[in-house]
């Protein structure tokens, strides 16, 4: 019975979110013209942030957050550019590098969280801030490097009509979904997340998800880093660093709580495309950091307390 | 049994004064280190340096002391310290064709809308939290987003005065101490009789403790919660105030090192992150230890990012510590612990 009724919610929720969606849209067309071409160009513009959302929403399932998403793109950017340096022939050793640096980072989050019992904010915290200092002492304040234009195509590029970077976003979110909701994997994470002292009694290694998990967010905010860099095609400090609060923001409108087990990539799709629209609009608007400042703030309030509402009266 | 008096705050400040001993130790450790390694540490003018130095911190850290013993944090002082130091400047002086002069209207305006702009954001964080129900990180993190972006808003970038007499007074020096500090140790002092002399305080304690058994003793969570976030918003005004005097000038970015290096602080003061313990008097030292640590690495011309990795490592290992003694004090041989979501 539970089992029903937590998939009723969950869809509830879900719907409302594409239903907001769609109001956005509505809004977003009335102000501009919304061509079918300009919809696919957002879609490519906002693969990096939802590819980054959905590390999130994974921590938040957990009942952690991963506070270290911003830190870990920037990151990327640095250590991508500086080993490419503009050469084809050393993409992949790039690629390599920065996985196995981002599951490394991952690995130390999540074995701070379980072993340490750092709170996972805190320690992601803690975690980013260590992580701008290492980049700024590798870079010593002026990045190096750029990126091999063949690579460049996973950004820039187009199959057809569609955008490549769109297409890895939908393959790497029809991957977590099925990891979430078809593999027993998934419903250990879910299990973990509402309630890890019951789960570690039914005899699932929690401390292992946990850590996996963690190691999953760290390493798809690499993709989404390395997602950024093809766009941008240079290293860039801070690239990442609005990132942090805008996957949180992200995931708060698809309807994952922040008390973990509930929610799911589902209505994050909607979430990114929300953010999206708003930061287009604010730049079509001229209003500039400011405004998307106190819209991604005002937004996380007003989802967080109606998610919550609605947890409470189910 | 007659509650309050001197013997209820000598048992309190005793008891919540004990976790700061680590950080004083560790502090006289470092400066003794430091005394030796650089004749230039212990120069007067350098003593005075830290301690005018450290004073915006300080204050803002009295209050990220109230919200860990309440066992949340307050992630939004940081943005409320910079959008304090843009008030100043743009209030505190008036602008005649292009001449800044004092105002002494615009000063006291300038003050009362500091503190209150503080006491309004944390006011909101309170209610958010209790009234909505969303967890307090995430509430001061959306209400530090919209704070800041109110800031840059007002003023996108640093520049501007502030009130000269203002900052002449409040940077006054008689060596070894200044204005600053003196400001920093009345506040504390202030907040030690608060919490462990008057029953707020004690409620305080109480709540973060365990808020079930707060309601069942008949105190108000949700008074004390909303008072002590009200209360930890002014003093970031106060340290914005103070910052933007010694700064003599505004950025609205400033303040974004201010929620991490005050969490650290008071954690390092011993202030556990579960709630409940810990006080004031622990995150004075907390304080200087991270204020401390950037300047002895100045000292031994240490590239200055590396400050970064080990302002991240300090709170890591703080925090570690932390956990550490509250294993010791529930048994050290339980297989799993994990947080208990009541309430």
């Amino acid at each position: 019975m539970n089992a029903i009724n937590n998939y009723t919610r969950k869809h509830k929720i879900v719907f409302s979110v594409y239903g907001l969606l769609v109001a956005f849209l509505i809004i977003f067309a009335i102000f501009a013209k919304l061509t079918p071409s300009y919809l696919l160009d957002m879609f490519r513009q906002a693969a990096p942030l939802g590819v980054a959302s959905i590390a999130q929403t994974f921590c938040l399932l957990l009942g952690g957050i991963d506070l270290s998403v911003g830190a870990v793109i920037s990151f990327t950017n640095l250590i991508a550019c500086a080993t490419m340096l503009g050469n084809p022939a050393n993409i992949l050793p790039a690629v390599l590098l920065t996985v196995s640096l981002s599951l490394l980072i991952g690995f130390i989050n999540g074995i701070m969280i379980v072993k340490a019992k750092i709170p996972a904010f805190l320690a992601t915290l803690a975690m980013s801030i260590i992580i701008k200092g290492v980049n700024y002492i590798f870079t010593k304040g002026s990045p190096i490097g750029s990126i091999a234009e063949p690579f460049r195509v996973i950004s820039e590029g187009w199959l057809g009509f569609l955008p490549i970077s769109g297409i890895i976003w939908v393959l790497i979110w029809a991957l977590i979904s099925i990891l979430l909701y078809r593999t027993t994997i998934g419903r250990q994470i879910y299990a973990t997340g509402g309630n890890p002292q019951a789960t570690w009694l039914s005899g699932i290694r929690t401390e292992r998800i946990t850590v996996a998990g963690y190691m999953t967010s760290s390493l798809l905010a690499c993709f989404s880093g390395l997602l950024i860099s093809a766009y941008i095609g240079v290293a860039s400090i801070a690239v990442g660093d609005s990132y942090t609060l805008n996957t949180i923001a992200a995931t708060c409108i698809g309807g994952t709580t922040f008390d973990g087990g509930k929610g799911g990539i589902a209505g994050t799709f909607a979430g990114v495309m929300i953010i999206f629209l708003i930061q287009a609009f604010m730049t079509m608007m001229n209003i500039p950091e400011a405004g998307k400042q106190i819209s991604l703030g005002l937004i996380i309030i007003v989802m967080v307390a109606v998610n919550q509402r609605v947890a409470r009266y189910r | 049994m007659r509650v309050g008096g001197l013997s209820m705050f000598k048992g309190s400040f005793k008891k919540h004064s004990r976790v700061s001993i680590p950080a004083y130790v560790l502090l006289s450790v470092i400066s003794i280190a430091a005394a030796i390694i650089s004749p230039d540490y212990s120069r007067v003018g350098n003593i005075s340096n830290v301690l005018a130095q450290v004073a915006p911190l300080a204050i803002v850290a009295v209050g990220q002391t109230l919200i860990l013993i309440l066992g949340a944090t307050d992630l939004s002082s940081g943005s409320v310290v910079s959008f304090a130091t843009v008030i100043m400047v743009k209030v505190s002086v008036a602008v005649t064709n292009g001449i800044t002069n004092d105002s002494t209207v615009g000063l006291i305006l300038a003050i009362l809308l500091c503190l209150g702009m503080g006491a309004l954001v944390g006011l909101i964080n309170g209610l958010g939290i209790m009234r909505l129900n969303i967890p307090p990180m995430i509430m001061t993190l959306a209400t530090g987003a919209i704070v800041k972006g109110i800031a840059l808003y007002v003023q996108p970038s640093s520049g501007g005065m502030v009130n000269k007499a203002f900052a002449k007074f409040i940077t006054r020096k008689f060596e070894p101490f200044n204005m600053l500090f003196i400001i920093v140790l009345i506040t504390y002092a202030l907040f030690v009789y608060l919490l462990a002399g008057t029953k707020w305080g004690r409620n305080i304690y109480a709540v973060g403790g365990s808020s079930v058994n707060a309601t069942k003793n008949g105190i108000s969570v949700e008074r004390t919660q909303i008072s002590a976030y009200t209360v930890a918003g002014m003093l970031s005004g106060l340290g914005g105030i103070l910052l933007a005097a010694r700064m003599f000038s505004a950025d609205p970015l400033v303040g974004d090192t201010y929620s991490l290096d005050s969490i650290t602080a008071v954690i390092v003061g011993g202030t556990l992150i579960t709630g409940g313990t810990g006080g004031v008097i622990g995150t004075l030292g907390g304080v200087f230890l991270v204020a401390m640590m950037g300047n002895v690495l100045n000292m031994l011309e240490i590239f200055p990012y590396y400050q970064y990795i080990i302002k991240g490592l300090i709170l890591i290992i703080a925090l570690f510590i932390g956990r550490v003694d509250k294993v010791k004090l529930k048994g050290l041989f339980q297989p799993v612990q994990f947080n208990v979501k009541g309430d």
